[in-house]
């Protein structure tokens, strides 16, 4: 993992919405912005980021389906926790 | 992309900050209690409803309900909603959510107004406007309440908002980022003045916008009344087992669904501006007690205003899951839980800025939770409805009204077919299922602007052919009354048939045409006007005298029509809804009234049927 949290001003001059590059969700606030062949690429969390890194495909990084030991149903709440408890915090 | 300011961290978040839900001996209030704080809480909403419909300035509000109204605790979690419009109580989880995060903790005071519309901050489309307010009890916020809806005028390239070739977001209306309308109950006159200078009707704008304010206000008082009457400590521990208690049926209920993954897609069949359509593609995973909706594989956002947010995507897999689950299960934060959505960045499903989208929540949501039906028709025979008509059939008209001088703007849509049911034949005539709005009558209609409605009816053979029949949908005929009338059009199904289940037929296609003053023959907007689509696009200026010809969609079919019992073929034909070469053709009945009385005899076909 070679992310860091950022937190998200509003910002007026230039409109950027950062999206869950795993779930696709919207992040209003604090993103996790991880370091994907050089690029960061937001996240809704660590943990989701991790998931990403795992489940990708090297020739189609849009694919989701899981090609790890994790399925795409336990992966999903593992999102839906951390987006939950990033909003608890 | 741009790097944020900041760079501060957060507090990790926790493994697993969520329980799914306390045990039901563990609640903190007794059943009696839970059962009417959750009531208490629904009715407000409802009264909240009733407030806005009966002081609101358009008919928007007034008879077609286009609005929601919902109450959040102090986290900002949904804790209660009514029976309102489900693309906007779906939207609006998000659209609270992004406010509260933007506007940071400790900004508010009491009589605060906060309002948005930013759909890509989590608002359905441009012309649903959400408004907030903080409720405080003894200094402290014990909860917000909130309403959205649906505003006739949003500011855009055309009168009523909705414009069919819009080819980015500013087209589709001013977006409002959170603002405060009130401060401490004052009017803040700057952002009042910026709206109205910029939407078409802005008396109907304040009063409609004073309408939510006041429904607020009604929110306020009874959510302040209920923690007067069991005390602060309570209620949130009630609002607390309510959400755990949702949480755990809605997983019940999906636990009913076999595991396994289902898959189904479906068309959007072009977008106002570029040739070409656009697949939605879903996999539907069922694992235990939990759902994903999984949309990698659909379309890339679409270049005309065919595209939905992440935030509208969700609210329709939402709908749909309410849809074929207990209703009884509270409706709030906890009920969604269970439900997951993937909607990658960049699709027609979860569109990036500045995209257009304001189609998106009218005619992409009910078609991803008819997607979501198709999916789970085989492993949930029992509850899934073929498709229904599947567009608002958004027909949207303005100009200056020759009576007053005035601006005058509406939204008109229109009721379809819906999908013919396990048990049952589909409704006809009725909104589409994101909406549950109703459209403006004709009186009404006639008398607020210059359009005459010359017939308005049931249309033959509409519904699709089943052993359950899909529901009719409707043809009604306009005739402008004034000079000048511009109008404006987003239809969907107008060339993708709504799709028939478990060998039922598909329903009848949606239309829009157009009659010159003078001319005999319908001819499309495209034929007529040049338009790029005949279902979707703006500003189209009609004179006196011309009409226009709207044809709703019918519902599709559920199961085998040759199936379906004589005397219900029979009772069709007599009644009109289904003419006898229809009858003959698709249920294999010759239907024919002699000496007074309808009888059927079977065809060939129908008697060679298993």
């Amino acid at each position: 993992m070679t992310g860091r949290w950022i937190e998200r001003e509003p910002m007026y001059l230039s409109f950027d919405v950062y999206s869950c590059a795993y779930c696709g969700k919207n992040v209003p606030r604090y993103v996790w912005l991880e370091d994907i062949d050089g690029d960061d690429v937001p996240f809704c969390a660590p943990e989701v980021a991790d998931i990403h890194l795992r489940t990708r495909r090297r020739d189609d990084a849009t694919a989701r389906r899981a090609d790890s030991d994790l399925g795409l149903t336990e992966q999903l709440r593992m999102v839906r926790q951390n987006c939950q408890a990033l909003r608890q915090d | 992309m741009t790097a944020p300011n900041a760079a501060t961290p957060p507090q990790a978040p926790p493994a697993a900050a969520q329980p799914a839900g306390r045990p039901a001996s563990d609640l903190s209030a007794d059943q009696v209690t839970l059962t009417v704080i959750d009531n208490y809480l629904a009715t407000t909403c409802r009264e909240m409803g009733i407030a806005m419909m009966r002081t609101a300035y358009s008919p928007m509000f007034n008879e077609s309900l286009d609005f929601s109204c919902v109450l959040f605790d102090a986290k900002g979690r949904l804790i209660a909603q009514a029976e309102f419009c489900p693309s906007q109580i779906g939207t609006i989880k998000f659209t609270v959510e992004w406010m509260i995060d933007e506007l940071g903790p400790d900004v508010y005071r009491p009589g605060d107004v906060i309002i948005m519309n930013d759909p890509y901050r989590g608002s359905g489309h441009i012309p649903e406007h959400t408004l907030l307010k903080a409720v405080f009890d003894g200094g402290e916020i014990v909860g917000f309440v909130a309403n959205c809806a649906h505003l006739a005028e949003p500011g855009a390239k055309a009168p009523g908002g909705l414009a069919g070739d819009a080819t980015d977001i500013f087209q589709e209306g001013l977006r409002i980022p959170p603002l405060w309308l009130h401060r401490e109950g004052v009017p803040q006159e700057d952002v009042w003045k910026i709206i109205f200078a910029n939407h078409r009707t802005p008396k109907t704008t304040y009063g409609d916008l004073m309408a939510m304010v006041g429904s607020l206000n009604v929110a306020e008082r009874r959510l302040i009344s209920l923690i007067d009457t069991y005390g602060h400590g309570t209620v949130t521990a009630a609002t607390e087992d309510l959400i755990g208690i949702a949480e755990r049926r809605m997983a019940e209920e999906i636990r009913r669904i076999p595991d396994g993954e289902y898959r189904f897609s479906d068309i959007i069949e072009d977008d106002g501006v570029a040739e070409g359509s656009y697949v939605i593609d879903c996999t539907v995973v069922v694992d235990g007690g939990d759902v994903a909706c999984d949309f990698t594989g659909s379309s890339s956002q679409a270049a005309g205003p065919m595209n939905a947010t992440y935030a509208v995507t969700a609210s329709a897999v939402y709908n749909a899951f309410m849809h074929i689950t207990d209703p009884t299960i509270p409706r709030n934060e906890g009920c969604y839980r269970p439900i997951n959505i993937v909607a990658p960045p960049g699709t027609i499903l979860n569109c990036e800025f500045p995209a257009p989208l304001v189609g998106g929540n009218t005619e992409v949501s009910p078609r991803i939770t008819d997607i979501i039906f198709g999916a789970l028709a085989d492993p949930l025979p029992e509850r899934i409805p073929a498709s229904l008509g599947g567009t608002s059939c958004c027909f949207l008209f303005g100009g200056q009204h020759p009576d007053t001088g005035d601006l005058y703007s509406h939204f008109h849509f229109e009721g379809i077919g819906w999908g013919g049911r396990p048990a049952a034949d589909g409704n006809s005539q009725i909104i589409v299922i994101n909406g549950n709005c109703r459209n403006t009558p004709v009186e009404v209609f006639e008398t607020r602007y210059p359009l005459r409605v010359e017939s308005y009816r049931l249309l033959e053979d509409s519904g699709g052919p089943g052993l359950n029949r899909g529901g009719l949908g409707i043809e009604r005929v306009l005739t402008m009354t004034a000079e000048e009338v511009t109008v404006s059009a987003i239809f969907n199904r107008m060339l993708v048939d709504p799709f028939g289940i478990h060998g039922g037929k598909p329903g009848a296609n949606s239309g829009i045409y157009v009659r010159l003053a003078g001319e005999e023959a319908w001819s499309t907007f495209s034929d007529r006007f040049g338009t790029m689509s005949p279902s979707k696009f703006s500003n189209i200026r009609l004179r006196r005298g011309d009409q226009v010809r709207i044809v709703a969609p019918g519902g599709g079919g559920w199961g085998d029509p040759l199936q379906r019992a004589a005397e219900r073929v029979v009772a069709d034909v007599a009644e009109g809804l289904v003419t006898p070469e229809a009858a003959r053709r698709d249920y294999g009945l010759t239907v024919e009234r002699r000496n007074g009385t309808w009888g059927a005899t079977p065809t060939p076909a129908r008697a060679a049927a298993p």
